[in-house]
């Protein structure tokens, strides 16, 4: 292994004239190294110099270079990141050094598409973010870019939720949703990013004219495929700190159609009988008891206890409006 | 029977080991044992800096599967020792840095080893007390990176280490009910998407804290019903495809707030026994992937959480993730346990 690195161009430190005053530190696992590693000889060479100015505290440019050949290697290992941060902010304050921080974002933006899941690598553009850059300038570009590649990845949709609470420009976040979910409007985490903003920039409880406009964004896409989970939970979850039957009591009439049109589906029943809950009558608790029944029986058996809890809790519901 | 009938019969005993309906115990043991001896591969020097978790897992799988004593306890408490920084924290490893989630395995695999008095509990205590923030959150390390992961790793910490007064749980607790979401779920930070990961740590949190009644349970229960697959397997948001941890973090918030009824359990069984590896041992996500520790653990606690097995596996306790008979020695009261 070491001699075909050897020929791919690797100068080992020792060979490097710049290095030359820094003694390097072979890693000590103890007599009986309980979990000993087989490193690459690369890999333990660059290892060796970083345990060596981490010992003498060094923070220069050259071990900035430093770090970032040992990250490459192994790009969660935390250690190497949060000496990075110190090095970073020693620089800062020396006016003696100069060092262009858009460097550190390109070095980011790179190792984020290779590694676009990495903890480590999300914590140190966030840090590099909030402490250097102080806007949201380029990072929503290369968030939406992340997210064209994978619209589900967790840790890019958080960051740009803290961009988005941090820095406030929620132009185009509405244009994006509409994008990524026209390519699969069954991605979860764009609904929850409608919501995001939609709450974020409205208030609440929702306005009923919002909550119109918004319901019908969710049929849309009900229509194209009325099992989807998550546009139903989001038309739940507008009518959040209200009854649905108070605030938009023809939407049950909207939904019963749904209901004898979508037959197997157990999303549009299941909202229904929020409403029969809310609306606490001895027909809508009755009806509400023979959904129950069609759910756990025929339309969504693998949830039965679950239907089962609800048909005895409505059915106690109904006894005390007697 | 004849010679020719024994012989016939062990092999095909040894090739058709039904490995969708019965648990490979001795096979799991020995691909965890087995790890700790493959120092050449990939994989091993790749998660390095997370072995403290992985000799987490790899030490619960085989409390779970009665085979504790499989791994020699003198070889490893030194290692473990060895990680533990000045401030209180531990690292992933030797010469790794400081943080809270490698600190938690540490003390979780001492309280497995009942061999806390081998640390300076004061000082373990203070390195956890010192990363709550003001709004109540917690930070994983110094670099203060939030994830209610971290509110979960601190309050069972320190719930081992019996100092959860030296924190501000009222405060802790209005955060992580700050980042419950309009589907009932919870995310990593405010408005996060809902994610089985992120709601089993904020369950246990609140669990751990007696505050569980603060939120919707009935909702919650809904939601995380709902990642039941037709497989029979579990996802950890909707529209994702099953993975087995999902069978952890999912079933233990479920039996935390006692809904564990609420998922067709044979149906989740079956899955996790179909993603057993009956070569290597050990469990993989998915039925057909590479084993791994991390899923083999879960795995496993699944099925324990189920109570399925019951006579060849240990009782899991769905909010510390230890044994129900290790916490109870501790002292600790478990109101969501089923199996006390």
């Amino acid at each position: 292994m070491s001699s075909s690195e050897e020929d791919n161009g690797y100068v080992p430190f020792s060979k490097r004239p710049e290095w030359s005053d820094v003694k390097p530190i072979i890693q000590d696992d103890g007599p009986h190294p309980i979990c000993p590693i087989l490193y690459s000889e690369v890999f333990k060479d660059k290892m060796n110099y970083f345990r060596a100015v981490l010992k003498s505290k060094e923070k220069s440019l050259r071990v900035l270079d430093l770090l970032e050949e040992v990250i490459q290697e192994n790009p969660s290992n935390y250690t190497i990141w949060y000496y990075r941060r110190e090095v970073l902010k020693a620089i800062e304050q020396d006016v003696g050094i100069e060092y262009d921080i858009q460097q550190e974002m390109n070095l980011l933006d790179d190792m984020g598409e290779s590694d676009p899941k990495n903890y480590q690598i999300w914590n140190h553009r966030r840090f590099i973010v909030e402490k250097y850059i102080g806007s949201d300038n380029k990072e929503k570009e290369f968030l939406s870019g992340v997210l064209l590649e994978d619209a589900k990845n967790y840790h890019a949709w958080s960051h740009r939720q803290w961009l988005l609470k941090t820095y406030g420009d929620w132009n185009g976040e509405l244009a994006l949703v509409d994008k990524l979910l026209s390519l699969d409007h069954r991605n979860n985490s764009v609904w929850n990013h409608r919501y995001f903003v939609i709450s974020n920039t409205n208030p609440s409880p929702f306005p009923l004219s919002l909550i119109e406009r918004e319901c019908e964004f969710a049929f849309n896409h009900i229509r194209h495929s009325p099992n989807n989970e998550s546009p139903w939970s989001y038309l739940k979850g507008l009518f959040k700190g209200q009854q649905i039957s108070t605030i938009y009591p023809s939407l049950l009439d909207k939904l019963i159609e749904m209901k004898s049109k979508y037959i197997g589906c157990s999303h549009v029943n299941s909202i229904i009988l929020d409403i029969y809950q809310e609306q606490n009558t001895k027909f809508s608790l009755e009806n509400s008891l023979n959904i129950c029944k069609l759910l756990s029986e025929t339309i969504d058996p693998i949830h039965k206890n679950y239907w089962n809890f609800k048909y005895n809790s409505i059915l106690d519901q109904l006894k005390s409006t007697n | 029977m004849t010679d020719k009938n024994n012989n016939s019969n062990e092999t095909v005993a040894a090739t058709t080991i039904d490995h969708t309906t019965t648990l490979l115990i001795d096979k799991h043991v020995e691909y965890i044992v087995k790890l700790g001896s493959k120092k050449d591969s990939f994989e091993y020097w790749v998660t390095e800096h997370i072995r403290m978790n992985g000799m987490y897992w790899g030490l619960s799988s085989l409390y779970l599967l009665k085979s504790l004593g499989n791994l020699d306890k003198n070889e490893i408490l030194p290692w473990l020792l060895s990680c533990q920084k000045p401030n209180g924290g531990f690292g992933g490893n030797t010469s790794h840095d400081d943080h809270l989630l490698s600190t938690l395995s540490a003390v979780q695999i001492l309280v497995q080893y009942d061999a806390l008095d081998k640390i300076d509990i004061n000082l373990v205590v203070n390195y956890v007390v010192k990363l709550q923030k003001e709004d109540g959150s917690f930070i994983g390390d110094q670099w203060g990176e939030v994830d209610t992961r971290f509110s979960y790793a601190a309050i069972m910490c320190l719930s081992l280490l019996k100092s959860l007064d030296k924190i501000n749980t009222e405060k802790a607790v209005e955060y992580i009910l700050s980042c419950q979401n309009f589907d009932g779920g919870f995310g990593s930070i405010p408005g996060a998407e809902s994610h089985a990961g992120q709601i089993f740590t904020c369950v246990g949190a609140l669990s751990i804290l007696n505050k569980i009644d603060k939120i919707d349970i009935d909702k919650l229960g809904w939601w995380l019903s709902e990642r039941q697959l037709p497989n029979g397997g579990l996802n950890g948001r909707p529209e994702k495809s099953s993975d087995v941890c999902y069978s952890w973090w999912v079933l233990s918030a479920l039996s935390a707030i006692n809904r564990l009824h609420w998922i067709d359990n044979d149906k989740l069984k079956n899955y996790i026994l179909k993603c057993q590896d009956n070569e290597t041992g050990g469990i993989a996500d998915k039925p057909g992937d590479m084993p791994d520790v991390f899923h083999t653990f879960f795995g496993i606690c699944g099925l324990s959480l189920m109570g399925y097995f019951k006579d060849q596996i240990e009782s899991i306790d769905p909010v510390y993730a230890l044994g129900t008979k290790t916490l109870q020695k501790l002292g600790l009261t478990l109101p969501w346990n089923k199996n006390l």
